[in-house]
């Protein structure tokens, strides 16, 4: 049977080469629900931050009603787009389809090969790392608005509040630098001092810490309002469940628990399904399409994989 | 056998498919309903503007030859007072008032020369609703076939002075060469030069109509330098937001204006 890990590994590549065939389909103009960069020359989707963040502030700064309304219009459309997406993947798009957590995974498996050891959050610490994806989105909302409206007068100031987000978003600058090194990009492109500074911030976070953008992703904070409505979901039968705590050690995003037991959907959870995989005890996890079973683990277990084992 | 966790996982499911499937249901049809009503939701009941024409533009004067580009007019940059909710020069509801234009400028295909060398543009059409400007987005303009040493365009950017605005030269047996489009912004820029036109009346969004001499409004003439051993067969208008004021924006908003463009042998 093919383990969860390798068609997971095969959807982000798939996505990652599917977000940039813009060259041959053109642009859709469709924001997708994960840091589907704005700034990739030849993207087939767009990025629903980039339309947020956009949005808000040219209806913000707008001066008339008139002005204001196809960005209104457009934010509408992305924010119901979002919705149906988040409806039907919820937190999923990120394990499976962003381009950010894709390279996060590649650079762990370089990491365990390496034989480099990673951090967990300890638990202690849990509760004040989780918020922060909140906070994160909030401020990228408040800031977007905010930065469009009369009491900011110099333009300057205003101008490099627009896009906050994309300022220290890992997706531009790893697209930004992957275009230059592709030569799609000249070598004299712009790319934003904070982008310079946050990018490899990004890199030694992802090396140290599993998924660590993913985190404090406001995209994750955005989608987790949605992880007990979507179709996706994830049960834990008590019953078969031996407390091994494979399950705990395996999470990266420290969603999961020995107590919860039912629907296991927690807010952090991004459906990587790497508890399942790891999972010894049969049928003791299972996931599902709205009703359908699609899957569930079985003993014996898939073995640890090596990034997944080295901590430090 | 009944198991309990059985039940409760096949209710919950249950319970989770038809709350998703109905708000899903939801979403699709509020999709639908937004797709459809675009045009009411976004003030389009009322007039429209239009494209004008057929025109009749003159070839040339002798020594310049004008560029028919009255098919690429895509919005409405100069407008009057009875259609001012037209106006769209720049994306926020504003654009040259037609009555302040000074009298050489119109109403219809006027030919006005560039005060600084005498380079001559056929000013688009400014009646009623139609349209008058290219927000230029890759555009292909088709030139009459010939040998030119120079192109020269009428136009502005929206916001900072543009710069690595590139666009393409294409010759016949398909080479191809780039051009640098230089251009100020239509409000007024730091390196103003080359002015054609200084409007003093604009109307804004808001309804109002600014004018005076605080007012300034500028249309700019840029040239770009043709080989003129090869005969040129099309010109590729630039694309996309070049302005300063964005650093490394990548909106869509085009920020090129194009009005005219004349060749010159």
């Amino acid at each position: 049977m093919v383990k969860i890990s390798k068609t997971r590994t095969a959807s982000q590549t798939l996505s990652f080469i599917t977000i940039n065939l813009g060259f041959i389909a053109g642009n859709t103009g469709i924001p997708l629900v994960i840091l589907s960069c704005q700034f990739l020359k030849y993207r087939l989707f767009d990025c629903f931050f980039y339309v947020l963040q956009d949005g808000l502030f040219n209806s913000g700064a707008a001066t008339a009603p008139k002005v204001a309304a196809p960005y209104l219009y457009t934010l509408a459309i992305a924010l119901v787009l979002f919705v149906v997406m988040a409806l039907f993947l919820g937190t999923a798009w990120c394990a499976w389809i962003c381009p950010v957590g894709y390279v996060q995974d590649l650079l762990s498996k370089g990491r365990a090969k390496a034989g480099i050891g990673y951090f967990r959050i300890p638990d202690r610490f849990q509760k004040y790392v989780k918020p922060i994806k909140y906070i994160f989105l909030a401020a990228v909302i408040i800031i977007s608005f905010g930065a469009a409206l009369p009491w900011i007068s110099n333009t300057k100031i205003r101008n490099s509040l627009y896009l906050p987000l994309c300022y220290v978003c890992p997706a531009r600058a790893l697209f930004v630098y992957l275009q230059i090194f592709l030569g799609i990009l000249p070598a004299t492109t712009d790319v934003p001092l904070l982008s310079i500074i946050s990018f490899p911030i990004f890199l030694v976070g992802a090396l140290l810490f599993r998924k660590g953008w993913c985190i404090i992703c406001p995209n994750l904070g955005l989608l987790s309002f949605f992880h007990k409505l979507n179709a996706v979901s994830l049960f834990r039968r008590k019953v078969r469940c031996t407390k091994c705590g494979t399950c705990v050690r395996v999470c990266a995003m420290g969603a999961a628990d020995l107590e919860t037991q039912g629907d296991v959907s927690k807010p952090e959870c991004i459906r990587c399904y790497d508890c399942m995989d790891h999972c010894p005890a049969d049928k003791s996890r299972s996931t599902y399409f709205f009703k359908k079973k699609i899957a569930e683990s079985k003993f014996p277990a898939t073995r640890l994989r090596k990034e997944l084992l080295v901590e430090a | 056998m009944c198991d309990p966790e059985e039940e409760e996982t096949k209710a919950e499911l249950d319970r989770r498919s038809f709350v998703v499937g109905a708000a899903s249901g939801f979403g699709l049809a509020l999709l639908g309903f937004l797709v459809a009503a675009k045009q009411s939701l976004l003030g389009g009941a009322g007039p429209a503007p239009i494209k004008g024409g057929p025109y009749n533009i003159p070839q040339g004067d002798g020594k310049y030859t004008f560029v028919d580009v009255s098919g690429l007019w895509n919005d409405v940059g100069i407008t009057n007072r009875t259609n001012k909710k037209l106006s769209n020069f720049d994306e926020q509801g504003t654009a040259f008032a037609q009555e302040a234009l000074p009298p050489s400028f119109g109403p219809e295909l006027a030919i006005v020369p560039c005060p600084q060398d005498g380079v001559k543009f056929v000013f688009p059409d400014q009646t009623g609703r139609v349209m008058n400007v290219i927000k230029c987005q890759s555009d292909r303009v088709e030139i009459p076939q010939g040998r030119y040493s120079k192109v020269h365009m009428l136009g502005a950017s929206l916001r900072g002075s543009t710069t690595g605005v590139t666009g393409f030269l294409q010759f016949d047996g398909g080479a191809q060469s780039s051009f640098d489009l230089y251009l100020e912004p239509w409000r007024g820029g730091p390196n103003e030069a080359d002015i054609v036109l200084d409007a003093r009346k604009i109307y804004l969004a808001d309804g109002t109509e600014p004018t005076g001499p605080d007012v300034h409004a500028y249309l700019y003439h840029a040239q770009v330098s043709c080989d003129s051993t090869k005969v040129l067969r099309r010109l590729i208008l630039p694309s996309g937001c070049h302005c300063s004021d964005h650093e490394g924006c990548a909106c869509k908003i085009s920020d090129i204006r194009v009005l005219a463009v004349t060749l010159e042998p």
